[in-house]
């Protein structure tokens, strides 16, 4: 066996343990807590695509999650128009918005960029909370909007058991998983890359690099708004303190950063960590401390920035590696020393 | 054919006038060297050719079109490269992934630019360290490294900055091996340099600014022998010398 075999054989694995987990995960309960941490993996990886690559640290993605997932209920509700379709439009919405954010921030440096995309989604969270009404669209304020039950099937988007929606999220993580790999292997991979780490320097190798972070930035925000449907219609009612929040925003930042921004894996590790972290905290001190999981998050997110600053996905990475090379050295019988240098 | 034409260019910061109505034309095929004492307006210069910022005043001219106000990507897509005094490689990724950002502007293709990364490496003697970290390079390589990237681009024109400020002697000479094999391979380069030894045995023709004018250009040795070179170099009380 080598190389290239055993990673195959591990990605088979973990996807046939990702397919097959419903069939073993019963409790509703605990589906729910896995399609969660589906749900913040999936946008934490859209997140990635312009915080990661990009290198930049925007802090208001719960706007995109909101104009998706408002889109999409708004239109179902007064329009009749199926999810699916709302979905896109959500994105293109989104898209739009996106690109305008980009457009006078991406000028910005450092934290300027953060705090203008911070201002930007609390001003969207501000209005959609204060008014009944954008226009025609009723947006009901801080009551929210439920969406009432509909006949179930994949036609309306929506479903009697949890196992739908797992697989839902769970197919639009691995879509966006396997597009952020063909990105950074691509032109614009290397482009982002170059511009994040070194504007001038990019520039001067032909790189125009306040464009590939529009395009990043276009793609990042269409791909968090699918994800706002989704919510939509796993939870049944949206409004602005569940999807537009703040918090919200952080803790796609937090999982970023924590699991290594810009690595493919990073979100998952991240979002692997700190999910669970997060809902047994909500559990356990959800009365006494609410708002302990950010907490716990800050202290986490200190350690790791200070002792493995690319994140978790580095040490694990490594580990990962030097496993396989001794698993090649067993097989090979050219000895463990051996199989390690090699790698 | 002259690649490079700088007419009556000025650079204003405020009240500082950084370069002067400087003119200079660079022949396609030439090495031609820009020398002056510490903050003479050299870097400057540089950076309005290469379009990081547009000259207050004057005309550039390159390769017939008049690039005054371009923005460096485009400039650089025209076969206009450059490095930096102070380098600028992309530390978290490997040397060879750096190259290939350059190459990635003449295709679109990632197996192509690749080895087209690769090539420039082995044209350089660098392949060998093609999978270290940029960060992790000594500042010869760095050096180097720098280089590489703008010829990845496959300039016409090349501007350096002092790429052998740092280096030792045994590397100066190195470098100088490798900028000549460009020339002949019909890379027309514009070089800032403070090693003179470097800058004489290599440009064809020299321009000397001070306080952001020209002063004195020529050859090698006519530059060597102009009385307004020495003085600005050495101070008043050589000049007889």
């Amino acid at each position: 066996m080598n190389e290239k075999q055993i990673n195959r054989l591990a990605g088979i694995g973990l996807l046939v343990i990702a397919f097959g987990l419903p069939l073993v995960v019963r409790s509703a309960t605990y589906l729910h807590i896995v399609v969660l941490l589906y749900f913040y993996a999936y946008l934490t990886t859209s997140w990635n695509l312009v915080g990661g690559f990009a290198g930049v640290l925007p802090l208001g993605h719960a706007a995109f999650v909101g104009i998706g997932a408002y889109t999409s209920t708004i239109l179902s509700l007064q329009y009749g128009i199926s999810p699916w379709l709302g979905m896109l439009v959500g994105g293109v919405i989104a898209t739009i918005v996106g690109v305008l954010i980009g457009l006078p921030t991406f000028k910005m440096r450092g934290a300027y960029f953060a705090l203008a995309t911070i201002a930007f989604a609390e001003g969207i969270r501000v209005i959609v909370e204060n008014v009944d009404y954008i226009g025609p669209l009723k947006v009901n304020g801080p009551r929210g909007l439920q969406i009432p039950p509909l006949e179930t099937g994949l036609v309306n988007y929506m479903f009697a058991s949890k196992e739908p929606y797992y697989y839902i999220i769970l197919v639009m993580l691995l879509l966006v998983l396997f597009l952020t790999w063909f990105i950074s292997r691509s032109k614009l991979g290397y482009y982002l890359n170059a511009g994040g780490e070194e504007p001038e320097a990019a520039m001067a190798l032909g790189i125009n690099v306040a464009r590939a972070k529009l395009i990043a930035m276009a793609m990042s925000s269409f791909l968090t708004a699918l994800a706002g449907t989704f919510y939509a219609q796993f939870s049944l009612y949206i409004h602005p303190k569940s999807i537009i929040s703040l918090d919200l925003s952080f803790e796609i930042a937090f999982i970023a950063l924590i699991g290594g921004r810009g690595s493919i894996a990073g979100p998952i590790l991240g979002a692997l960590l700190l999910r669970p972290v997060g809902d047994f905290s909500r559990i356990y001190f959800g009365d006494t401390l609410p708002g302990m999981h950010l907490i716990i998050f800050g202290l986490v997110l200190i350690l790791v920035m200070h002792y493995q600053p690319r994140g978790l996905q580095e040490p694990l990475t490594r580990l990962y590696k030097s496993l396989v090379a001794r698993l090649i050295g067993k097989t090979t019988g050219g000895g463990q020393e051996h199989g390690i240098a090699r790698s | 054919m002259a690649l490079l034409v700088v007419k009556d260019m000025t650079k204003q910061f405020g009240g500082l006038r950084a370069v002067d109505s400087l003119n200079l034309q660079i022949e396609e095929g030439q090495i031609f060297g820009l020398i002056g004492p510490n903050g003479a307006g050299k870097s400057t210069a540089f950076n309005c050719i290469a379009g990081l910022f547009p000259p207050t005043a004057g005309e550039i001219t390159f390769d017939g079109k008049n690039i005054n106000g371009s923005k460096p990507w485009d400039l650089c897509k025209q076969g206009l490269a450059r490095t930096f005094q102070i380098v600028k490689p992309f530390g978290s990724k490997s040397v060879l992934y750096n190259v290939t950002v350059g190459s990635f502007a003449t295709t679109n293709s990632r197996s192509e630019a690749e080895a087209k990364a690769l090539k420039v490496l082995e044209y350089l003697n660098f392949a060998d360290k093609k999978d270290i970290l940029a960060a992790n390079l000594t500042i010869a390589d760095r050096k180097r490294l720098e280089i590489a990237k703008a010829l990845a681009t496959e300039p016409k024109l090349l501007l350096l900055d002092e790429v052998m400020a740092g280096l030792r002697p045994n590397e100066v000479d190195e470098m100088v091996e490798i900028l000549k094999n460009l020339r002949n391979r019909g890379i027309t380069i514009f070089v800032i340099e403070h090693i003179m030894r470097a800058i004489m045995a290599l440009s064809d023709r020299i321009v000397v600014i001070q306080f952001g004018k020209k002063i004195a250009e020529g050859t090698p040795d006519e530059i060597a022998n102009n009385e307004k070179v020495i003085k600005a170099y050495l101070g008043e009380d050589y000049a007889v010398a």
